[in-house]
């Protein structure tokens, strides 16, 4: 099944009054349950798509379809709310909320979305121990590794159940063993529960676990592969 | 979740909120003095005018207050004694005669208003009686009681003579001679200037009056039913009476609870906008400081309406808690100082001049705790709003960006 259609997706940024192009006609079909992995040198637009797709950002033209919706003609607030129930998403600098513990940021989401206390409770702690870090539930982003925290960050972005998690340079603050634990860690939840994963990366530990690589250069996809 | 969000966010910086709190707690604890002292003030005012002279309840014959000539008397006042003797609300009443006179000494002379009062009613009734500086109350008859300022103008100590000279019933002029047994000291300097007392039998041969008087006081057990004792009245007493309540009567009264109510607006005005923009610039450096996690919010899919939320939550919690420590330091101030008062001395005799005591009881009203309650919060609802809207325009994949 289909989760992501993009089409002739174009974004021109205005920087000091010039245009810079940082995508260039990019068309794309995601099926659910891919693991993709965008690489790409610096500046080749992969962190725009990203931000496309998720619908943080809106193309200068172009249609993005999420799970067949248009999501280009979304208003601001249908769109958080797609957001919320549909896309999860896994920041390079894990963008924990300081003052809540592991658990609250896990909670979060749950909450936005009116789910009932005890179900929340359940199912935190089960996404919690999926990833191994149930012991720090209470702990707080400040008492945690960088890679624990993207933890964190990887259960807020499950504990939804949503379609797609997106993930822009994930292990770009983690050391190399740590970064390749995580996403071996996402792999896993990829297969085990067949959410769709878009990772950006140029980190050759990603690119290796990628079930489909897609080469951006200079705003044009030059390689779409899948590899398994 | 959003509550315990916005009560850690608070205490992020610690010192910063502590600053912003205090002056909440400062401000609340300013307004609760200013507030409650100048209600004990105008209390203090209120109840030396109902005390002193205007009692609760005043029925005249019509168009009395406007001159009070003797020709204005009561003529059926059996009617109306026994009216107000029927009713079990009044506390007591006293019967008078009042109208103009001049009162004359060797050495000067003075209009003055002559007050003629039952003295074994008066004595309880208002407080001229406790107010004697030198001699004592009137009791019988050939007996004059005048006000300090009065005494000095005209020179007149006790045992002194005085003459009063009036206008009778008839036209005649009447002059007649009067000791001076007792000098008065309200806390009015005009009030002492012009009212004089002498025995209501005396003001009736004065002014050939007969048995007849000029004015009903009435004391209630409860000030506050003034207006629906009033009209029970009318009904019971026709329209040939003027039945005024102390607010009408006394129209400096109602100047000055209307002053109060607006100068206290202004007063919470000022406090209120000081402490506002404290609460939108700490506000404000807390949202700049946090735009990057507004973004994560929004991209995790929080609508702009409850980030919203969260920040005027923060700010209504600050307000909050101000106002509650502010209250809870305003009442360790309050409570010893209603006892014990504040003496104003420095401008007592400014005071007088305004009717009011040198000790001023600061009293707490139900009203002064609710706009207490109200305002701080309402100040940080209203200081939230601005930060707010800041929070609404960003763009989730600009705050992400921001360092």
């Amino acid at each position: 099944m289909q989760v992501i259609k993009t089409e002739n997706l174009t974004k021109v940024y205005m920087e000091n009054k010039i245009p810079i192009v940082a995508l260039k006609g990019v068309s794309l079909e995601v099926q659910s349950g891919e693991f993709v992995v965008i690489a790409g040198p610096s500046g080749s637009g992969k962190t725009t798509l990203l931000n496309l797709i998720g619908g943080l950002d809106v193309p200068t033209n172009g249609k993005i379809y999420l799970e067949g919706q248009d999501i280009t003609q979304m208003k601001r607030g249908k769109l958080a709310e797609f957001r919320l129930k549909r896309i999860g998403f896994v920041f390079q600098t894990y963008n924990l909320i300081p003052v809540l513990t592991a658990f609250e940021n896990v909670e979060l989401p749950l909450v936005l979305l009116g789910v009932p206390e005890k179900e929340r409770r359940e199912r935190v702690m089960e996404i919690l121990k999926i990833l191994g870090i149930d012991e720090l539930a209470y702990k707080k982003p400040n008492e945690m590794s960088g890679g624990q925290q993207q933890r964190v960050a990887v259960a807020r972005a499950m504990v939804t159940n949503p379609a797609i998690v997106l993930a822009d340079e994930p292990t770009a603050h983690l050391d190399s063993k740590t970064g390749a634990n995580l996403i071996e860690m996402m792999r896993n939840l990829n297969q085990e529960m067949g959410t769709t994963f878009i990772i950006c990366s140029h980190d050759p530990n990603v690119i290796q676990q990628a079930g489909r690589l897609i080469k951006l250069k200079d705003g044009i996809i030059e390689y779409d592969e899948k590899k398994i | 979740m959003l509550l315990k969000l916005a009560w850690r966010n608070i205490w992020r910086n610690k010192r910063r909120t502590l600053v912003v709190l205090t002056s909440v707690v400062v401000g609340v604890v300013a307004l609760l003095l200013v507030d409650t002292l100048s209600v004990g003030m105008l209390k203090q005012m209120v109840d030396n005018q109902i005390n002193y002279h205007i009692s609760h309840i005043q029925i005249h014959r019509k168009g009395f207050s406007e001159d009070k000539a003797i020709e204005k008397h009561i003529k059926d006042y059996l009617k109306v004694d026994s009216v107000l003797s029927s009713y079990s609300q009044i506390k007591i009443y006293s019967k008078r005669v009042i109208s103009y006179g001049l009162i004359n000494s060797a050495y000067s002379s003075s209009g003055v208003l002559i007050v003629g009062v039952e003295p074994w009613v008066e004595k309880d009734f208002t407080m001229i009686s406790k107010s004697i500086v030198q001699g004592r109350y009137i009791s019988s008859d050939g007996e004059i009681l005048i006000g300090l300022k009065l005494a000095e103008k005209l020179n007149l100590k006790i045992g002194d003579r005085a003459v009063l000279m009036v206008s009778d019933l008839n036209g005649n002029l009447i002059s007649n001679v009067f000791r001076v047994v007792g000098i008065y000291q309200s806390p009015s300097v005009n009030f002492d200037k012009v009212y004089i007392y002498i025995t209501l039998k005396d003001a009736q041969n004065l002014f050939n009056l007969g048995d007849s008087v000029s004015e009903f006081a009435i004391l209630l057990y409860k000030a506050e039913l003034v207006n629906s004792f009033k009209e029970e009245l009318s009904k019971a007493l026709g329209d040939e009476y003027e039945i005024l309540t102390y607010f009408e009567i006394g129209p400096f009264i109602r100047i000055m609870i209307d002053m109060y109510m607006e100068f206290i607006w202004i007063y919470y005005l000022i406090i209120g906008v000081a402490v506002m923009f404290g609460v939108i610039n700490i506000m404000l450096m807390s949202i700049f400081e946090r735009v990057k996690e507004f973004g994560v919010l929004k991209a995790l899919g929080m609508k702009d309406s409850k980030i919203f939320s969260l920040i005027v939550l923060e700010s209504l919690l600050i307000g909050s808690l101000g106002t509650l420590i502010g209250l809870l330091f305003g009442f360790i101030l309050y409570v010893p100082l209603s006892r014990s008062g504040i003496n104003l001395g420095v401008f007592s005799e400014s005071l007088a001049l305004f009717g009011s005591g040198r000790i001023i009881y600061p009293v707490l009203t139900p009203f002064t705790l609710f706009l207490l309650l109200f305002t701080m919060p309402f100040i940080s609802f209203i200081a939230s709003i601005y930060p707010g809207i800041k929070s609404l325009r960003l763009k989730p994949i600009d705050a992400l960006k921001y360092i």
